[in-house]
Order: structure tokens, then sequence, then C-alpha cells
């Protein structure tokens, strides 16, 4: 574990990281596949529903990888002593830091238009020009979403500096979490998954919406899905919060 | 330079051990995603059989049989990754250049590093069996179907425990050539991880790809001891694939000899 997230830190070759990002989204394709192939349908949801809802999630973290990546870095930035630098100048501490992405940070987005591009062929939906907008503002918000997340966990190491193998961890659990119709899930984890930590919005709701399923989850999903936008901005602005109040708590204790 | 004895390296094997109780929190985020993972696939999977109807049981895998695969599968694994951390270790010690110094000790290198696998192993084990304690009345975890299906099981644990070592450890002496593998490695990773049956039984892969799956060292890690757990494989058929296991370690050793020895022998020509 030492090992990847020290890795992670090396320059890799563009290629190398997007054959490494195709296999790894082919292989949990392949999964969904292997599994529907067997059984009929997952709560409802058939194999082009479920490519559906996998890409949606694929777009959301496209936006969040492509724009939000260099959150990632903060935790390893304060261990380091690199932070200080980005409170000097006068410009926004976080725009700084997102300016820092690199062309790699792409991966992601470009498999999420590919793998949505057949997802949309699969499926059954009436396609109109409101809905695209719909669409996209659903995409920026689950976005946002993520990227919220992101921060806040980055923001934890302000308050605790040895954090990275716990949110590491955390991390993966949320993304394979989503992977699947949330309705799936207890009613307790169900409402966590919405109120607490909303990443439900990040593709199940919306797709939902979209879609036009009931899959008897716990809470209206299809009217859920409309607030996507909306549950991005207001929880991208929290998590904005707590980075602040992070810093402030930063620069008075010192390094 | 003086052969050293088996006492020195089960001191390394000692000192692994010891080592990995200082990770407290390592230990309780791998426990937590364990747990996590295993009520991800509880879900999925009560789900998935839902809709198949009440008395399904594809491939002889009931609902609680599938459970059950998919609780020891988490908890084999880490005792699986915790085995093969030590492997993992020799590519950077390769390129850092520090395996030099190793070449000069009056101990064999490879033989430390599998000496330090199997104290970290040890301790992996020493995790997973509270965890077990606890999670078995939870999920209904099923015990294996008779007492010679367990000592098989625990057999073909260990070989499973050793294949995934020897392909690590062969990975990692790539190093040795090649500059840089990480991305390779991790795209192996995934793959090794959804054709060994760790997430999904190769029982229950489409017709060829069982067949593709089947003739990979990666299920030798996975399916055939969680097979035998479940008693999927039974009698006869579960000493052939035990057998078919023990090929896999002895072929991919042999191979990690060869790397090791041709490895070696480039240090020892470039001066280190």
């Amino acid at each position: 574990m030492a090992n990847l997230k020290s890795r992670m830190e090396y320059r890799t070759s563009f290629l190398l990281w997007f054959g490494n990002t195709v296999a790894f989204h082919a292989v949990s394709i392949g999964i969904i596949w292997a599994l529907l192939s067997r059984f009929p349908s997952l709560n409802g949801w058939n194999f082009s529903e479920m490519i559906f809802l996998y890409a949606l999630g694929l777009l959301a973290r496209g936006v969040y990888t492509t724009f939000f990546f260099p959150i990632l870095r903060v935790p390893f930035m304060i261990r380091q002593g690199n932070f200080d630098r980005h409170l000097i100048r006068p410009v926004n501490p976080l725009f700084q830091i997102l300016l820092q992405g690199s062309v790699t940070s792409l991966n992601d987005m470009i498999v999420g238009v590919v793998v949505f591009t057949a997802a949309i062929q699969m499926v059954h939906v009436a396609w109109s020009l409101p809905l695209a907008v719909f669409l996209a503002a659903v995409v920026v918000g689950a976005g946002l979403i993520q990227a919220a997340v992101s921060l806040m966990v980055a923001s934890a190491s302000f308050w605790v500096i040895k954090v990275s193998g716990l949110t590491w961890t955390v991390q993966q659990i949320q993304t394979e979490l989503v992977r699947y119709p949330v309705s799936i899930y207890g009613r307790g984890v169900q409402l966590i998954l919405t109120i607490a930590l909303p990443i439900a919005f990040t593709n199940y709701y919306p797709a939902t919406t979209i879609l036009g399923k009931s899959d008897g989850a716990l809470l209206p999903a299809q009217y859920l899905g409309y607030l996507t936008p909306l549950v991005g901005i207001i929880w991208f602005g929290l998590a904005y919060l707590v980075w602040k109040r992070g810093i402030s708590r930063y620069q008075g204790t010192g390094s | 330079m003086e052969r050293a004895s088996v006492g020195t390296y089960l001191a390394f094997t000692r000192l692994a051990f010891q080592r990995e109780t200082t990770y407290r929190v390592d230990v309780l985020t791998s426990l937590l995603g364990v747990a996590a993972r295993l009520y991800l696939l509880y879900a999925l999977w009560t789900a998935l059989y839902q809709s198949r109807g009440a008395d399904a049981a594809p491939e002889g895998f009931t609902l609680s049989l599938i459970v059950t695969y998919s609780a020891v599968s988490l908890l084999y694994g880490l005792v699986v990754n915790a085995a093969s951390e030590s492997a993992d270790q020799v590519e950077d010690k390769i390129r850092d250049g520090n395996i030099a110094t190793d070449l000069f000790r009056p101990v064999r290198y490879p033989l430390t590093v599998m000496a330090d696998g199997l104290g970290a192993m040890g301790f992996g084990l020493l995790q997973v069996v509270p965890a077990l304690l606890v999670l078995a009345p939870l999920i209904h975890l099923v015990a294996p179907p008779s007492l010679e299906a367990t000592g098989l099981f625990i057999v073909s644990a260990l070989l499973g425990i050793a294949v995934n070592f020897a392909m690590t450890l062969m990975l990692n002496l790539t190093a040795f050539w090649v500059l840089e593998t990480f991305g390779i490695q991790m795209i192996l990773r995934w793959v090794s991880m959804a054709l060994s049956g760790a997430v999904v039984p190769v029982w229950f892969f489409p017709g060829a790809f069982q067949t593709i799956a089947m003739s990979l060292p990666f299920q030798a890690i996975y399916s055939t001891p969680l097979s035998i757990y479940v008693g999927k494989l039974q009698g006869a058929t579960a000493l052939s694939f035990i057998g078919l296991q023990a090929f896999w370690v002895l072929a991919l050793g042999g191979i990690c000899a060869m790397m090791w020895r041709r490895g070696v022998q480039r240090v020892v020509v470039q001066g280190g």
C-alpha cells in the first residue's frame, strides 16, 4: 500500500496511465457483464442500463479528475512542507493548486465519453435538447460532488497529519459502492449515501431520472435526480468552507 | 562465506511479524476495507439472486454459499497480499541499487524475502482469525462440507499464497531489465483479480472466458482454494486442481530462480 502511494508521485507516461485506466474499467465492466450473463437483472437493471449507470459515474469522475485532480496532492504537500508557498501568494490557494493539473488526468474523461457513447446507443431514451442540457448539468454537478468529497478528505490533513492510508481505502470503497444501483443496499446505507455522503447523486439518482427507472429505492430516486446539480453546488460550497477553516487553523498553529 | 542456518532465516520471519504488529492503522484500514467490501458483495449477490427466484443455485452456488465464498475470498485475500508484500519490495531494491549490498551478505537474498513473507503472512492470519470469528455469525458463514475439505482447503490456500508470491516476485525481478513497470503491474493486478475468481467465481464465467481463466495461473491463487472450501471441488477433482497449483508454483518459482541468477550476473558485470 505504501509502495502504491509513493509510486503515484512518479511521472509515468500518459500511455501507460491511459492503458491502466482502460484495463481497470474494462475489467470492472467485464465483471458486470459476467454477472448479468448469469442473472436476469440486478434490482431490475439490465446490462445496458448498468452500463449507462457506470458511464454516468465515469463522466462525473472525468469532470472531477480533469479539473480537480491536484487536490489529492494536498496531504503530501502539507507533509513535505510544500504547502505554505501557496498561502503567501495573493491568489486563492485552492485555485493555485488546481492550476497544477496535468494532461494525464484526462484519462477518466476520455474513457467516460467512449463508454457513455456506447451506453446511450444501448438504452431506450428519447433524447431532446432539454434532456441534453440536463445531462450536462448533472455531469457537472456530479463532478462537483466528487470534488467536494475529495476536498473534504484532503482538508482533514490540516487537522490530522497522517491520514493517507485510511482516506485512500475510503475513496476506493466509495467508488466501488456506486458502481451498482444504490437500491441494493439497506435503508441506513441508502440514507448515508444520499445525505451524509451524497455519492448516490454522482450516478444513481440522475440515471433513474434519465432512464425513468423505479427499482424500490428507499427515496423517490427520479425526483432526487433532478436535484443533482444543486447538490453538487451546495456540497462543493460546504467543502470549500471546510477547506478555508482548515487553512486558517493551519496558519494559526503554524506549520 | 559461511552458509546461513535456518535459524538465521527464521529471524527474518520473526522480525517481519514484529514489524507488522506496529502498523495498527493499516490493520484497521484493511479490516475496514474487508467489512465494507463484504457488505457490498452481500447486497449485490442478494439482489442478483432475487432476480432468479427463490431456489437459485447456479453452478451449485446457493446464495449462502456465494456469500461464504465472497467472505472467505476477502479474508484470504488479506493473507495473500500480506505474504507477497516483501516480494513487492524487491523491485525498489533493484532500482535503488541496494540489491548490491544484499548480494554480499552471508544470507541468500531470495530466501530472506521468502522468510519475510512468512512472517507477514503469519501476522495476516492473526488479523484474519478474529475478523472471521466476528463475521461468521453475522453473515451465516458456512464451514467447509467435511474435514477432508478443510484439510484440502488449507493445503490449497498455502499453495495459492505461494503462487501469488512467485508471480509478484517474477514481476518485481523484471526490474533488472525493464525501466518502468508500474503501469503493467497495475494492469496485471486488475486482470488477475478478475480472472482469479476472487470476486466472481470462475464457474460463472461465460464459455470461452472460463477456458481462458482456467489455463492461467491466477485461478490457482483464488479459485481453487475457495472452490474447495465451498465444496465445488471435491475428492479427486480437488486433488487434480491442487496438482495444477503445485505445477504453477514450480513453474513460476523456476522462472524466478532463473531471472534472479541472470539479474545478479547483470548487476555484478555492471559493477553494482
